[in-house]
């Protein structure tokens, strides 16, 4: 089993210490999902490869994947929902074929839906039925969560009535009612505005604090980028890439932009035939060799530099690039293949 | 077995609150029909004919909870997903499949007890008092019950490995070539009455 190194550093640069990585939390060896298809079921379609992973105790883990690429299956598989075809896993050190380890799992399902003839507080009490607690704390637990996922006011409408964010957020209730060790969320931001989405994350973080591992997926990189201490991307049904969202995009080259307006005598430098021009102001990207020496002559034409900064690829980029090249294999695999 | 009762007790609230229960109202309209009716069109034999009637209507009515509502047990909750929050708890899928049973059961039970009511309210409006032969009916109901029980398990066997048509086709099938079987109506003759 590999074990990954990765820096614990929160959205606000903080370091958090609470990641053990001896004692992982999630444990997946090549896990393979294939679903039948076609005339008497003969064809196989592979949703997932080999897959082989590592959640570390106490970090919160984002799962990245195009809609399709096998996010929700690997989810599944390790809620004991499917079956897979080949490879195991381990929830806590306990095989995911066993039903018991669930007392330490929260999960939120993809698009959640519930009982519509309940209300979120009913729910809410009948899937803590499946917990060991007693009917007080249970009605305690309730009424806490509905205050933590905002539907306090709501509690007593049937869920018939509830839009698709409330459900989202009952959803998410459920799933950490029962204070579970691992909570894993499968695209939790799903159907959520704006506000809820930052509650979410607000939720995300908080358990992090309280030292419980999170693994999420999403197609929606901003939150990955600002909450995971690790993030995975799976790009048609194969792992492409582990680590913090730091170190994957740091891969990708790097450029400078500098931001400068001309000076008073109205020299124009040769750098102005590269620059993009904003009301007053130019801006000029160029690689980092390149740098001291357009600033110098930046200074020699007495233009005025108001910022330069380095140009870091984003998660989103480095997303992309994966798509994008999976797609083109795809795409010759099936020319040659003609 | 806490599990199975929680998943029971869950599948009878949702009978209650989807108004399946609303089947009564039906049966008390027929039942206070056929005792208005009988007794202008049978002479000596009104008894027999509500008996009959009531009976009949029991389980025609218990039938199609079974079938209709049985098939939709647990395929509803796999189209709906509502299964996949369920399954991620620390419950066997036999505990939701048994839990899912006995709250069918239980809910045939309360409607077919009620129904059993209704049919001996009918009796004593045709003709009162009633006689401690007439307790004989009870027997009846607890067969249609029993048959019901059946039913039910044959619904959510099948749909469990096919589409909730099929299943419905299924299930119907076998209780149709179950009646050409043998007695077709085993409760009737528990009772007696044809017989006289």
């Amino acid at each position: 089993m590999e074990h990954w190194v990765g820096v614990c550093v929160d959205a606000g640069g903080e370091v958090l210490k609470n990641r053990d990585m001896s004692n992982p939390a999630i444990e997946i060896e090549n896990l393979t999902k294939e679903y039948p298809y076609g005339f008497l079921n003969l064809k196989k379609r592979l949703s997932l490869e080999g897959l082989t992973l590592q959640v570390d105790t106490g970090e919160v883990f984002g799962f990245l994947g195009p809609n399709g690429a096998g996010k929700s299956t690997t989810i599944k598989c390790l809620m004991r929902l499917i079956f897979p075809t080949r490879g195991t896993a381990r929830i806590l050190g306990k095989s995911i074929e066993d039903v018991g380890m669930h007392r330490d799992i929260g999960y939120l399902p993809e698009q959640p839906y519930f009982y519509d003839y309940l209300t979120a507080a009913e729910v809410l009490d009948y899937l803590a039925r499946f917990h060991p607690m007693t009917a007080g704390e249970r009605k305690e637990r309730v009424q806490k969560m509905l205050k933590k996922v905002g539907l306090e006011s709501a509690k007593k409408i049937q869920l018939r009535k509830y839009s698709k964010g409330m459900l989202q957020r009952v959803g998410l209730a459920q799933a950490i009612l029962h204070h579970p060790q691992v909570v894993v969320l499968d695209e939790p931001m799903s159907g959520l505005d704006p506000l809820g989405r930052r509650e979410v994350r607000d939720i995300i973080l908080e358990l992090k604090r309280e030292g419980r591992t999170v693994l999420f997926s999403t197609h929606i990189l901003s939150d990955a980028e600002m909450l995971c201490d690790r993030v995975g991307v799976i790009v048609g049904g194969k792992l492409r890439g582990v680590g913090a969202p730091g170190e994957l995009v740091g891969i990708q080259s790097q450029g400078m932009e500098i931001l400068f307006e001309l000076g008073a005598a109205g020299k124009k430098p040769e750098l102005l035939a590269r620059a993009t021009q904003t009301g007053e102001r130019y801006r000029v990207q160029l690689k980092e060799e390149e740098l001291y020496g357009a600033i110098e002559e930046l200074k020699g034409a007495g233009a005025r530099i108001l910022s330069v900064t380095q140009i870091a690829a984003t998660l989103e980029e480095f997303f992309m690039g994966l798509v994008e090249a999976d797609r083109a294999q795809a795409a010759a695999i099936e020319v040659s293949g003609k | 077995m806490k599990n199975v009762l929680t998943v029971a007790a869950n599948t009878f609230r949702e009978a209650v609150r989807d108004r399946v229960l609303y089947n009564l109202v039906f049966f008390a309209l027929l039942m206070m029909v056929a005792a208005i009716l009988v007794g202008q069109i049978s002479i000596d034999i009104e008894k027999s004919v509500i008996i009959s009637l009531g009976l009949t209507a029991i389980s025609v009515i218990g039938l199609f909870i079974a079938i209709f509502i049985g098939v939709g047990l647990v395929s509803k909750e796999m189209d709906k997903r509502t299964l996949y929050a369920l399954l991620a708890k620390p419950l066997n899928r036999w505990e939701f499949l048994l839990g899912k049973y006995f709250g069918l059961l239980m809910t045939l039970t309360v409607n077919t007890a009620a129904m059993a009511l209704g049919l001996y309210a009918a009796l004593w409006t045709v003709k009162h008092p009633l006689a401690a032969a007439d307790g004989y009916v009870l027997v009846g109901v607890y067969l249609i019950l029993l048959k019901l029980a059946l039913i039910v398990a044959l619904a959510m066997l099948f749909s469990c490995f096919t589409t909730p048509f099929l299943a419905i086709l299924f299930t119907a099938g076998i209780y149709v070539a179950g009646v050409f079987a043998g007695d077709d109506q085993p409760e009737v003759r528990a009772c007696g009455w044809q017989a006289q």
